[in-house]
């Protein structure tokens, strides 16, 4: 039997994201595996399983608390609209005057000075929601806030295809930008997700003795 | 009469699994079992999932054993099939044979 690393990145994952009390007993039959000559993609193909299964399992045995977790992130998420919309005035303003200069007119200036004003307070709140979803519900957090993330995501594709339909874009966005404009949509969910995992950090077990 | 719950599909495999493997049951093993029978890859998290959910049910027990460096200091589950899931097997083979009997299309030849 070698003593070949598995792949560091589906470890890390692993310790992460595979959900139940099983998680570690589950890891080590994989690295055995592994070092007994199953390849790379197979470990990473058993990691994502390990994680879309056991996720979806929590989430089908605890639908009342994938219900409280959906009502708490949305509340939250409205709750912090309010005053990000008011810091994000004072923030853009502050941004158009010290940080970025450019012709207003252009959409990228508009965009880079919505993204590190309004939009930056929007993340942070949204990472604020999901840290707090991610600890009321620690047991099963992945599945919940996987949920939540996707909600937001569902929720802020409609809005855009809702946005689409009504106008075309201006002549001055380039389709490059327009897609740039779009794909924001997706930091949102990433953001939730990055703030629960910070909030849970403590209980990923022992991280740092992820493969020996 | 005592409320019975029907295994499924993958839990019984799972269960037979565990018969033929004795004390040496762990994710790895059972996996290999029902891949080498059915002749298709098994999730490792998939069977570990359908364990807890037939611990749960009193049909499978679990312990826990030593950490070892091979697995990256990682121990092993250990799981061992209960008298109530040696009965639940025994009762999934006779419902099996008799609806197999009772079907003439799968007697004799292949599908």
């Amino acid at each position: 039997m070698s003593d070949k690393q598995p792949p560091r990145v589906a470890t890390w994952l692993a310790q992460r994201l595979v959900s139940g009390p099983r998680r570690e007993s589950l890891l080590g039959d994989l690295i055995e595996q592994y070092r007994l000559g199953r390849s790379g993609m197979w470990y990473w193909r058993q990691v994502l399983a390990a994680i879309v299964v056991g996720n979806a399992h929590d989430l089908a045995s605890h639908k009342l608390l994938a219900l409280r977790a959906l009502t708490v992130g949305w509340t939250l998420y409205y709750l912090f609209a309010f005053p990000v919309t008011w810091a994000g005035g004072i923030a853009e303003n502050w941004v158009s005057h010290q940080v970025i200069v450019c012709e207003p007119t252009s959409f990228s200036c508009q965009f880079w000075r919505n993204q590190f004003s309004v939009e930056l307070l929007v993340y942070v709140a949204a990472a604020v929601s999901g840290g707090i979803v991610a600890r009321l519900h620690h047991k099963h957090w992945v599945a919940l806030l996987s949920l939540y993330a996707a909600s937001v995501l569902l929720f802020e594709c409609g809005m855009i295809a809702w946005m689409m339909s009504g106008s075309a874009p201006p002549e001055t966005i380039s389709r490059g930008e327009l897609i740039l404009a779009n794909l924001t949509v997706l930091v949102r969910p990433l953001s939730i997700f990055v703030g629960g995992m910070w909030a849970v950090r403590s209980d990923f077990g022992p991280v740092n003795r992820a493969v020996q | 009469m005592a409320r019975r719950e029907f295994l499924g599909g993958f839990e019984l495999l799972v269960l037979f699994a565990l018969v033929g493997l004795d004390d040496e049951a762990y994710g790895v093993p059972i996996a290999k079992a029902i891949e080498e029978s059915s002749g298709r890859e098994v999730a490792v998290g998939s069977v570990y999932i359908t364990l807890d959910r037939l611990e749960d049910k009193g049909l499978v027990r679990s312990h826990v054993g030593e950490p070892t460096a091979v697995r990256g200091g990682r121990a092993k589950t250990y799981f061992q099939i209960t008298s109530q899931g040696l009965r639940a097997v025994r009762h999934a083979q006779r419902t099996l044979i008799k609806l197999w009997q009772g079907a003439p299309q799968l007697k004799g030849g292949s599908a």
